[in-house]
């Protein structure tokens, strides 16, 4: 606080601190939950880009040395054909990754927008928004999915098609609903008088006002999306072999669950260690002032 | 004070009520007229009060007149243009040269701008304000609502409301008004932090000779700032004369309630209060 | 004495460095008397309030001092002497009726549930009873308007439900905080009509909590003026007015909007700066960094009220100017 007395009209409250050490500050006050989380999710990210450097060929069958248990050569033992279960899961997991960051981070804008014009804008256009935001959510979201996937035929256009369809809903209900609030802000009027047009109010004041519950809602929706693929692709109807993917493989394991536990066990743990870390850092964006 | 800046004439907003409550205060059960063909004109250089109580419609014609309402009928002339028949990029063209600050300093301003992104955004959008321009655009706003300088990397959860408040005012500014509508700009503030405001209104109107509408419930505010005083009621204006006339000799019923209603600071002028 | 508070202490955050709201508040009330609490954000006017009857609630906590009613010591009350005092000793009405009634209910039934609670009279005479309080605070239709839902009515409205809630159980204090300040001019002279003739009747004395120093000065009979969560000056409501000698006390009513200034006056801003946020509890007088007339020894200031025993007293020590208020606004620009 300042010595200089007295204080000078319109005084400011705090120190200004220089950009630097404000940053380093912000992220001191993470919480341990969320560093956690970075952790498990950055760990699990890091092995999914560098597996195939350091483990051996996922797709290399080698009768001699099936269903062996984990072992120095082979980090997760190995599957029904002998195929290095390391490699095979760290594939997979990269594979799932890419296929729910793009669903997921496909709907979010598509819903955010949507969402956020028709509050906005009010009338007719977001009747028509609000209500295919309540058709799609609706829907059945699985048998929607799989009844796309009747009709592109097994694999992973079925869902990347069949996901953003629906899931762009919630990110639209939850936009609008914060916008319905966020427009009678008087820093929204104060735009409207300045004449500012509507796409400037909407783009440049409201939608980076909204964006923190759908990042954190988006959290859960990565989970939920990733469960799905991993579901479908349990079924048989997701990614067709012998691309791995963590549910294929699950299923894949499962009549050698006694004695070869690791098969079907081991992605699974991945696939829950992955949602706890995700959903350590959804809960801390939740409560952090971190997204601005 | 010269000519009229701003001519309102026969300005009309209704509001449809479904099924009024028990509330005693509101109008007839289905319309309610919250401006009832309101007309009244604003000077050059003119601080011009508008005070009323709750239900009074001051607010409310205060939005109509920038258009945060739609009015049913009448015309607000700026100069020679009616704000009110305008479209479009025209409307968004005539809108800078009246501005309007808003009651509560926590809503008021975006919280993911700092203080020098809003006032340069104003600068750009409405002006073409240059990047080498910036800094002293910023500098020159903030000097004219006596904000020092290091406010503008500032975002505005650090600020106070009072400062917060003087940037409003200064984004307001920003776009060159020639009229300021004052909403209940200093009604949220503490009482000391009210007559630095205050004195900010003032000193605008003498150095940048921005004529104010001052809207507020409280009369003794408007007896600090006000040249002449509307007073509205039920829609209407009532009484609109110099400050010290409406004051020492009220003709209407309701400013002499008013006037009456005021509790003075001074104990030995107690009214009829205990 | 009425009610006797010594030494409050309310404070927030880590007991080790804790952040004060209020400290070292002392004062009485007398039988019937009228004490005023003037201030403004971070005084800690209403924390103080709320401390009469122990509604301190996490995360603000009270750290230290005593509330005495009528001999009794209620921060020692058990809980369920604690209901029974609040029920019938003293009753509080705050600024936003709307989030201190129910608004699940019908007015009427919140105010009979409390005559039977308190009273433990029968449900029919409670509701008799409540239309004829809906009455005598000046409820038009009373036996309609005991139907009503906190929603359907105004807020002055609101507010007399909330005395009549208040003064349900003849409570020999009353509390008011902020009760006029969501309301505009005229109601607000009705509600404090209304609160002076309960007053007379029930022979109650009331604290009035207010930033409005105009309510203060037509309603009390004597006044605390607080600044950061301590009290700055006391006294009688006319000397405090017209001989303040707290030098925030006369920025402060140097800064009260008045009527008399009206194309006349141009009065320059008395104080600058702002009102304190909460903070820990620093040396020396809580005022110093807006004081126009500050010097060194103020780091030094203890922030008794001085001179100790008199009617008004101050917490600072130093002669500065002897000014009254209209003295200051006679010394303002004349246009």
């Amino acid at each position: 606080m300042t010595n200089r007395f007295p204080i000078a009209e319109g005084e400011l409250i705090t120190q200004a601190m220089p950009k630097g050490q404000a940053m380093f500050t912000r992220l001191r006050k993470i919480p341990l939950s969320v560093r956690i989380g970075i952790c498990i999710v950055g760990g699990l990210v890091l092995c999914a880009i560098f597996a195939p450097l350091i483990s051996a060929d996922p797709y290399q069958l080698n009768f001699a040395n099936t269903l062996s248990p984990p072992s120095l050569a082979h980090l997760f033992g190995t599957d029904e054909n002998g195929r290095d279960l390391f490699a095979r899961i760290f594939l997979g997991l990269r594979l799932d990754l890419l296929v729910v960051a793009f669903v997921t981070y496909v709907s979010l804008p598509l819903g955010l927008v949507l969402g956020a014009a028709g509050a906005y804008f009010g009338g007719k256009f977001d009747m028509i928004v609000a209500r295919m935001t309540d058709i799609a959510i609706s829907f059945p979201f699985i048998v929607l999915v799989i009844a796309i996937v009747a009709i592109t035929g097994p694999g992973l256009k079925g869902i990347m098609i069949g996901v953003p369809v629906v899931s762009w809903a919630l990110y639209a209900r939850l936009a609008r609903s914060e916008m319905l609030i966020m427009r009678e802000l008087s820093f929204m009027e104060a735009a409207v008088v300045l004449g500012f047009t509507k796409r400037r109010i909407i783009f440049h004041h409201g939608i980076p006002n909204l964006m923190r519950n759908c990042f954190v809602y988006s959290t859960i929706d990565v989970m939920g999306n990733f469960l799905l693929l991993a579901g479908l692709s349990y079924l048989g109807i997701g990614v067709q072999p012998p691309a791995p993917e963590l549910g294929a493989i699950i299923a894949e394991g499962q009549p050698y669950l006694l004695q070869a536990w690791w098969i079907s066990t081991l992605p699974g743990l991945v696939i829950v260690l992955f949602g706890l870390g995700i959903g350590l850092i959804g809960e801390g964006l939740s409560d952090s002032e971190l997204v601005a | 004070m010269d000519g009229v800046l701003l001519a309102v004439d026969s300005l009309t907003k209704q509001f449809r009520l479904r099924g009024s409550g028990q509330d005693e205060e509101a109008g007839s059960d289905h319309v309610l007229r919250a401006v009832d063909s309101v007309s009244f004109n604003l000077h050059r250089g003119e601080i011009l009060g508008l005070a009323g109580g709750s239900g009074s419609g001051k607010t409310t014609l205060a939005r109509c007149i920038v258009r945060l309402i739609e009015p049913d009928s009448g015309s607000v002339f700026l100069g020679s243009d009616d704000l009110l028949k305008l479209e479009g990029k025209a409307l968004r063209l005539i809108r800078r040269r009246i501005q309007m600050v808003f009651q509560d300093p926590y809503s008021s301003l975006n919280p993911r701008l700092t203080v020098r992104d809003t006032l340069v955004e104003v600068g750009r959008v409405l002006g073409d304000l240059q990047k080498e321009d910036s800094k002293s655009f910023v500098d020159k706003l903030l000097e004219q609502v006596q904000l020092p300088k290091g406010t503008a990397d500032r975002r505005p959860r650090e600020l106070s409301g009072g400062q917060r408040q003087r940037v409003a005012i200064a984004r307001a500014l920003a776009a060159g008004p020639e009229v300021l509508i004052a909403d209940e700009a200093v009604s949220a503030l503490d009482v000391s932090v009210q007559a630095q405001l205050l004195g900010v209104f003032r000193e605008l109107r003498e150095d940048l000779g921005v004529s104010i509408l001052f809207v507020t419930h409280q009369l003794a505010v408007l007896a600090e700032v006000a040249d002449r005083v509307a007073i509205m009621w039920r829609g209407q204006i009532v009484e609109i004369a110099q400050t010290s006339e409406i004051l020492s000799h009220p003709q209407h019923e309701y400013t002499r309630k008013l006037i009456e209603a005021h509790p003075f600071s001074d104990p030995r002028r107690r009214g009829e209060f205990s | 004495m009425l009610l006797t508070v010594e030494h409050l202490g309310i404070e927030f955050g880590p007991t080790n460095s804790p952040l004060v709201a209020v400290h070292d508040v002392g004062f009485s009330i007398d039988s019937g008397e009228v004490l005023g609490l003037v201030g403004e954000s971070g005084s800690g006017k209403s924390l103080t309030s709320r401390a009469i009857t122990k509604l301190i609630g996490s995360p603000a906590r009270i750290a230290a001092g005593s509330v005495t009613f009528e001999g009794r010591d209620v921060f020692k009350m058990s809980p369920k002497e604690l209901r029974s005092f609040r029920a019938s000793n003293v009753g509080m009405i705050f600024q936003d009726p709307f989030t201190s009634l129910n608004p699940v209910f019908r007015v009427g039934a919140q105010l009979s549930e409390t005559l039977r609670l308190n009273k433990g009279i029968d449900r029919k005479q409670a509701r008799q009873r409540a239309i004829r309080m809906l009455e005598r605070v000046g409820i038009p239709r009373p036996e309609q308007h005991y139907l009503s839902y906190p929603h359907e009515l105004s807020g002055g409205m609101r507010q007399r439900v909330m005395i009549a809630l208040a003064t349900a159980g003849e409570p020999t204090l009353l509390v008011a905080d902020e009760p006029t300040t969501a309301l505009d001019v005229l109601t607000q002279k009705e509600i404090l009509l209304l609160l002076s003739e309960m007053r007379r009747e029930l022979g109650m004395s009331i604290l009035l909590v207010s930033h409005d120093f105009g309510v203060i000065a037509q309603m009390c009979d004597r006044v605390l003026v607080m600044y950061g969560g301590r009290i700055v000056e006391s006294g009688p409501v006319d000397s405090i007015y017209h001989h303040p000698r707290h030098p925030y006390t006369r920025g402060l009513l140097a800064s009260v909007p008045e009527l008399e200034s009206a194309n006349v006056f141009r009065r320059r801003a008395a104080l600058l700066g702002q009102p304190p946020e909460l903070g820990i509890l620093r040396p020396g007088c809580v005022f110093m960094s807006r004081c126009p007339h500050a010097q060194s020894e103020c780091h030094s200031v203890s922030m008794e009220l001085e001179p100790a025993g008199a009617i008004h007293t101050s917490a600072c020590p130093f002669e500065t100017t002897e000014l009254g208020t209209r003295v200051i606004l006679a010394e303002a620009e004349v246009e």
